[in-house]
């Protein structure tokens, strides 16, 4: 491939890498009790005490979510840019993460994550599948992108609506406030309960995308180009709404949904790979990590009375941007 | 060994049947073009070659071998196509975007090995745009566009290469130099297949042409038998001046019919 793009790209990931290896320990210093570094550290290795408590079951948690929400944003973004060939396609415009959160709205709504709690996870998936299959059904052969931005605002007043159903059926108010707070996306007051639900499920769900990279590579030639370099381009379109379903549904699931990630950073990271979609997969998992964590710990900085939520955070950063694609976009087409 | 062959297939799309009564053998070697009026069934018949599309009935096969029963990337690396119009979704550099053509030939882990590397290099030089090579495809020329796809194309080292319309945008000099890119193609032994409108070109290039007409084929053979003043009026529905310059049939459409 071209060399310069190639070395850029691997130190991009570099880079990236160790951005977000430094905002990771940067996390973990900050929050709302005043805890000296020797605290911090002596917290993690397992000392008893306030510390500990803070440190193991607040700070750690809350880190280890930005790393695997942001990973699972970043790269599902990269990978459906890739099949529709389109670069406003995101989990969050398109509706998938709206779909996941309706799933776990259902398992919370009916205490089924109470009673079983793999259902919260499970169900989340489920509504993000179910988004996917529906998005790529519906932009199907044409992959303009009016056909799939109308089927993703269907797919996400859909939702929005069956959300709405479900608070104006919820049984108290204070039902409503917890369902309200926890869709506008949040990594506050997660547990490592949270952390071991979502894991496997995220991981999964990216090595399945980071194999689809070559047959995505193919894609920017077309379905017949790709079909004829020996790619099926039906199977490559079922992995990647498997894997977009299972990192987004489970990363969702215990965060709500933090929007806008899975479409800024697979743009910001794409003129460093040579916009070759297989080079784009890790940089975009690393960068979407690396903006989420730097989002949380601005969010805790920012003296805002109560915290601002980050999915709200990160829709301020990303509507404006998401604006600014679209005029670019549409400048480029005519 | 015959290198495609058509027995009796008929290829529907949507329940419509678009070309129909196909039987033809390729060896290797030839340079065949396709010609026909629009909406004759041309493409539709080398997305069949190409093993894009099904047949409703007859058979398929490359050399001997039903197509159905291809090893997909096998298939890929035997048949390369270049489909009419080529797109490319993102703004590739031209050596990224050749390189694509090696897909069939890469590893798991799509890793370009020097073979890759030189047949990159040797069909960017062919289509003259290795001077382009880390350009960004978002600023060519439709022309320049169309050469590096065809050095996409190439790059694959197809035994068979099928190639619809390639030459639409190319300017003359250009239009010959692709012809003859295909025809030293052929010449080192592959099947090449090629689409397109250019009758002095066809019958100055080609070893064989095929007319196609309402989805059938209405005339097989040598070009200057094929593409002769009564052929070209039945199907085409034009009056053409045929004539001759250093050895070589020229054809120029004159008027159309009532």
């Amino acid at each position: 491939m071209n060399e310069s793009s190639l070395v850029s790209g691997s130190r991009l990931a570099a880079t990236l890498a160790i951005a977000t290896l430094v905002a990771a320990g940067v996390s973990l210093f900050v929050g709302y009790a005043p805890l000296p570094a020797a605290d911090v550290v002596g917290g993690l290795m397992g000392d008893e005490g306030t510390a500990g408590v803070i440190m193991r079951e607040i700070r750690l948690p809350r880190m280890l979510l930005g790393l695997l929400a942001g990973a699972a944003l970043g790269m599902s973004g990269a990978a459906l840019q890739g099949l529709l060939r389109n670069p406003l396609a995101e989990p969050g415009v398109m509706g998938i993460a709206s779909f996941a959160s309706l799933g776990a709205v259902i398992a919370i709504y009916f205490g089924l994550s109470s009673v079983f709690p793999l259902a919260l996870p499970a169900i989340a998936m489920l509504g993000a599948l179910i988004a996917a299959g529906l998005l790529s059904f519906l932009s199907g052969r044409d992959n303009g992108v009016l056909t799939l931005i109308l089927a993703g605002v269907a797919l996400a007043n859909l939702a929005a609506a069956l959300m709405a159903l479900a608070l104006n059926l919820a049984p108290n108010p204070y039902a409503v406030s917890e369902i309200v707070f926890w869709l506008l996306g949040s990594l506050k007051d997660r547990s490592l309960h949270d952390v071991v639900l979502a894991t496997p499920f995220v991981v999964l769900g990216l090595v399945i995308l980071a194999s689809a990279g070559r047959a995505l590579d193919a894609l920017t030639l077309g379905e017949d180009a790709a079909k004829s370099l020996g790619i099926e381009v039906a199977s490559i379109q079922r992995r990647v709404t498997f894997g977009v379903a299972l990192a987004v549904g489970a990363s969702v699931a215990v965060t709500g949904a933090i929007a806008f990630v899975g479409l800024i950073v697979p743009h910001l990271c794409r003129p460093f790979v040579g916009h070759l979609p297989s080079r784009l997969l890790l940089p975009s998992a690393v960068g979407g990590a690396l903006l989420v964590l730097v989002a949380d710990i601005a969010v805790r900085l920012v003296p805002s009375g109560p915290e601002l939520m980050l999915g709200v955070f990160t829709s301020l950063i990303g509507v404006p941007f998401f604006l600014w694609l679209v005029f670019k976009l549409r400048g480029e087409m005519q | 060994m015959t290198a495609l062959a058509f027995e009796n297939v008929a290829v529907n799309l949507a329940k419509r049947t678009i070309v129909s009564d196909i039987t033809l053998a390729f060896e290797p070697g030839e340079l065949v073009g396709v010609m026909g009026p629009n909406g004759s069934g041309k493409s539709t018949f080398m997305r069949a070659a190409a093993g894009l599309i099904d047949a409703a009935s007859g058979a398929i096969s490359i050399f001997g071998k039903p197509i159905a029963s291809w090893r997909r990337n096998d298939r890929g690396r035997t048949v390369g196509y270049l489909p009419q119009g080529g797109q490319v979704h993102w703004p590739l550099t031209v050596r990224a975007l050749v390189t694509l053509g090696r897909l069939p030939h890469a590893d798991r882990f799509a890793r370009a090995s020097s073979q890759d590397e030189a047949a990159v290099a040797r069909a960017m030089t062919a289509c003259d745009v290795a001077h382009l090579a880390d350009r960004p495809v978002s600023v060519l020329s439709g022309g320049e566009r169309a050469r590096a796809l065809l050095a996409r194309a190439l790059a694959g080292d197809a035994k068979i290469l099928l190639a619809d319309e390639p030459f639409a945008q190319l300017d003359p000099n250009h239009q010959l130099h692709a012809m003859e890119v295909l025809q030293s193609t052929a010449r080192a032994g592959a099947l090449v297949v090629v689409v397109l409108h250019d009758l002095s070109i066809a019958a100055r290039h080609c070893s064989r042409v095929i007319l196609m007409a309402q989805g059938r084929i209405a005339a097989d053979g040598a070009p200057a038998a094929i593409l002769s003043s009564d052929n070209l009026r039945k199907t085409f529905g034009v009056d053409a001046f045929i004539g001759e310059h250093g050895g070589a049939p020229v054809i120029l459409p004159l008027r159309r019919r009532a």
